[in-house]
């Protein structure tokens, strides 16, 4: 009795077991229409192996080049627009978010600007410019710091240098002169 | 992309017409709450006094509200002298204060005109009296001149001043 093509087909593809794989030989070697079933197996195979893979790579590209060119022709189709011709639309809610922003810098550096202005920067140590004696006895104002406070005393003209200044605590210097 | 470019630079026209580099704050912007540890009120008190009688014939007050470190400065314009006198406290510890002097006199001795300069510094304490005089004190010998005598109370300064009720 025959084997079962499927068993055929297994024993073709060398898929069998060795003990099935003899017995089957055997019978094949001896039955003409096995070897017939083998051989169109054989063909079978053959043709399978020789059909060439489709090449979907070259169908992706020229799927592209196909989708390109509609691109391409829609374009030619619409007017060409320079940008400054162009009209802008602009919905309601974007257009008032804009001024409202507009609106709120412009008012930030207005007023920073007044409150940068209005805050003169001085030195942290005033420099005192008087550099020049004679400059000082003419009645120059300038040469004082202008932000001191200013004492005008009498024009008296008996004020001399007595000696050095001097810098001394109240009870010291009642000390000082209680002691003489 | 160009037209976000041309909206943001219309956004930022006014910060560049308007931006500028805040300014040092000035004496009047310094928060003097902020820094009340540091703050000190200082009475000064110009005296002129007659050498011969002891009588002071010419009294200026002031008052002047300071920060250590930033100093408080006086011009004293006399007939024959002038002077810039600069105080600068400096805080030491808790009460201990360093009072800075720099004074720089031009005067006219003998007819010759003369600039002197000095810088001083005494210890202080908060309330102490402190006598500055910037011509010198007059010898027992040398009593037919003036002094100028500054007295200065330096004191921590209080948020609400005493009012007084004239």
């Amino acid at each position: 009795m025959c084997p079962d093509v499927e068993i055929l087909s297994s024993f073709y593809d060398d898929e069998l077991e060795d003990s099935q794989k003899k017995v089957i030989k055997t019978h094949v070697d001896s039955c003409p229409h096995c070897q017939k079933k083998m051989a169109e197996l054989g063909l079978i195979s053959s043709a399978i192996n020789a059909e060439e893979e489709p090449d979907f790579k070259m169908a992706q590209v020229n799927t592209w080049n196909k989708i390109m060119n509609i691109i391409d022709q829609e374009d030619q189709k619409l007017p060409k627009v320079n940008f400054w011709q162009r009209r802008f639309q602009i919905s309601f809610p974007a257009a008032a978010a804009l001024v409202a922003a507009f609106i709120v810098v412009l008012s930030l550096s207005v007023v920073s600007f007044y409150m940068g202005k209005h805050t003169t920067s001085s030195p942290a140590t005033p420099e005192l410019n008087m550099t020049d004696a004679s400059d000082a006895l003419l009645g120059d104002d300038n040469i004082f710091d202008n932000s001191a406070i200013e004492f005008d005393i009498p024009a008296i003209n008996t004020f001399i240098h007595a000696g050095e200044p001097l810098l001394i605590k109240e009870v010291d210097f009642m000390n000082r002169n209680g002691n003489k | 992309m160009r037209k976000l470019f041309f909206v943001f630079l219309f956004l930022a026209s006014p910060l560049m017409i308007f931006s500028q580099e805040n300014p040092a704050p000035s004496a009047e912007t310094i928060n003097v709450e902020s820094a009340d540890s540091q703050v000190y009120n200082m009475a000064i008190d110009l005296k002129i006094q007659d050498g011969t009688t002891a009588q002071v014939v010419s009294d200026h007050k002031a008052q002047h509200q300071t920060v250590t470190g930033r100093p408080v400065v006086l011009n004293i314009n006399g007939g024959n002298f002038k002077a810039a006198v600069r105080f600068t406290l400096y805080q030491r510890a808790a009460d201990n204060l360093v009072l800075l002097t720099q004074s720089t006199i031009a005067f006219i001795s003998d007819g010759h005109r003369q600039m002197r300069s000095i810088a001083k510094s005494i210890p202080i304490k908060a309330g102490e009296k402190i006598l500055f005089f910037p011509m010198g004190v007059l010898n027992d010998g040398e009593k037919s001149g003036y002094n100028c005598m500054l007295e200065m109370l330096v004191s921590k300064y209080q948020q609400q001043q005493p009012v007084s009720q004239e």
